[in-house]
C-alpha cells in the first residue's frame, strides 16, 4: 500500500492555458506514479493547449528526493516544450526543503494563486 | 532536551512502511525536543538514509533496516543498518564515492543524487558512512539540540536576510581571514581539511575566505563552505567570502548560499560588512 496522497486537477479561469494540480497528503516513492501519470500526460502527450502547470503545496505534508528528482527533471522537459511549471502556496516544510536543494532557484515559486496568475498575465498577454 | 533511553527498531526492507516510519519518528523527535522545523528536517534525512538503506542494502521484504536513536545531552544520535545483501549492493567506499560524485554535479535539473549529498551533509552536524559488524552498511548521525534556535528557515525571498543585531560590537582583531593558496585544488583531500581545520583552530568566530586564488567551484566545494558555516553559526559566527570571480558569484547565487553568506568585492568590504552584522 502506497503513501497517501490525492492530487486534484482543474482549469484555472475556464482557460485551457492554466492547470492548476493541488496536493493533499504526502509524497515519496511509493506514489510518485500517481503524480508521473499526471504530469506526464500534461506535458509530453496529449494535453497541448496547457502551457502553465500549477502545483498547489499548501498541503502537501512531505517530499523526498525521489520525488524533488522527478519534479527537476520534469521542469526540464516542460520547459523545452514551452510550458512552465510554478509552484504555488508552499507551506514553511516544503518550503525548506526546496530550498536547500535549489529548487527554488529554477522553479518559480508563489505565496498565492493570484500572485501566481498575475504573473502569468504579463508572461503572456495571449494567456 | 529530554533525555531518554535509546530507542531501537527493526524495520522490514519495505519502502510502503516509510510512511509510518516518518510518523513514529518525529514522534520520537518532538519528545526528545526538537522544534516543528527540525523535526521536519531530520525526518527527511532519516527518510533519506531509510530509502538508500532498501534500495542498496537489502532484499525486499526479507532485510530488515534497523534504526537506533540515541538521546544524548547535547545531541541527538541516530544510526540506520542494513544487512548488506541486496541485489544492488553498494559497497561503503563505492558510496562515499557516489555522495562525492553526486556533490560535483551542479546541475539543479539532474533527477538524483539530492538524498545524502544535500539533504543529509546540510541538515546535520554530522554524518559517517561504515561497514557493520553483519557486512551492510551503517550511517551514523549527530544532531546538536542547540542549532534548533540558531538556523534560519531558508525563504524564496532572495532579498530577505536575516540580521541579529549584537550587544557587543566585534572588533577587526576578532577576524580570522584565511586565503586560497595560489592554484587552490579543489579536488585535493588535504586541501579541504587544510580549510576546515584551519577555521576549527583558529580561535576566532568572523572569518573572512579570500577567493582571488580560487578559479572554479563545484558542489564538493560549495558542500565545503556549507559545513564552515555550519560550524561558525553553532558558535554564533559569521563567514564572509571576498574576491570572487563573477562565475563563482553566480554559482553561489544559484544554489542561493548568497542568502546566508556575506559577499564581498574586497577584503575592506568583508571585514566592513561583518564588522556591521
Amino acid at each position: 500500500m502506497s503513501t497517501n496522497v490525492k492530487i486534484d486537477t482543474m482549469i484555472v479561469n475556464n482557460n485551457p492555458a492554466i492547470k492548476l494540480l493541488v496536493f493533499n497528503g504526502q509524497m515519496d516513492e511509493t506514489n510518485l506514479e500517481n503524480l508521473s501519470s499526471i504530469l506526464d500526460k500534461i506535458i509530453n502527450k496529449e494535453e497541448h493547449e496547457t502551457r502553465y502547470i500549477l502545483l498547489n503545496f499548501k498541503d502537501l505534508e512531505f517530499l523526498n528526493s525521489k520525488v524533488i528528482g522527478y519534479l527537476a527533471s520534469t521542469y526540464a522537459q516542460a520547459n523545452e516544450l514551452d510550458k512552465k511549471m510554478i509552484i504555488v502556496e508552499a507551506n514553511q516544510n516544503i518550503n525548506d526543503i526546496l530550498s536547500l536543494v535549489g529548487l527554488t532557484t529554477i522553479i518559480d515559486n508563489y505565496n498565492s494563486l493570484t500572485e501566481a496568475l498575475e504573473f502569468i498575465a504579463t508572461d503572456n498577454s495571449d494567456v | 532536551m529530554n533525555t531518554l533511553p535509546p530507542i531501537k527498531i527493526a524495520v522490514p526492507a519495505n519502502l510502503q512502511l516509510s510512511e509510518g516510519l516518518r510518523e513514529f519518528v518525529s514522534n520520537i523527535l518532538r519528545v526528545v525536543g526538537f522544534d516543528q522545523t527540525w523535526t521536519n528536517r531530520l525526518v527527511l534525512v532519516v527518510d533519506e538514509v531509510f530509502m538508500n538503506a532498501v534500495k542498496y542494502g537489502s532484499v525486499e521484504n526479507k532485510s530488515e533496516v534497523q534504526l537506533s536513536f540515541y538521546p544524548k545531552q547535547d545531541h541527538l544520535f541516530i544510526c540506520i543498518e542494513d544487512e548488506g545483501n541486496g541485489g544492488k549492493k553498494v559497497e561503503v567506499e563505492e558510496l562515499k564515492g557516489i555522495i562525492s560524485a553526486n556533490e560535483e554535479n551542479n546541475d539543479l535539473t539532474k533527477s538524483s543524487g539530492r538524498g545524502l549529498s544535500l539533504i543529509v551533509t546540510n541538515w546535520t552536524d554530522n554524518y559517517e558512512i561504515e561497514k557493520s559488524d553483519q557486512g551492510g552498511t551503517r550511517v551514523n548521525i549527530t544532531k546538536y539540540y542547540n542549532t534548533t534556535d540558531k538556523t534560519p528557515v531558508p525563504t524564496t525571498d532572495k532579498n530577505k536576510k536575516i540580521i541579529t543585531p549584537r550587544a557587543v560590537p566585534h572588533q577587526p582583531e576578532d577576524i580570522f581571514i584565511y586565503e586560497f593558496k595560489a592554484k587552490y585544488d579543489i579536488h585535493s583531500e588535504e586541501d579541504k581539511s587544510h580549510l576546515l581545520s584551519t577555521v576549527e583552530n583558529c580561535g576566532k568566530k568572523l572569518v573572512i575566505l579570500d577567493m582571488k586564488n580560487v578559479t572554479y567551484i563545484n558542489s564538493v566545494f560549495i558542500g565545503l563552505i556549507t559545513k564552515v558555516y555550519n560550524k561558525l553559526n553553532l558558535a554564533e559566527g559569521m563567514l564572509a567570502l571576498c574576491n570572487l570571480s563573477s562565475q563563482i558569484e553566480d554559482t553561489l547565487n544559484l544554489v542561493g548560499l548568497s542568502n546566508i553568506l556575506i559577499l564581498a568585492d574586497n577584503l575592506e568590504e568583508a571585514k566592513s560588512l561583518i564588522l556591521s552584522r
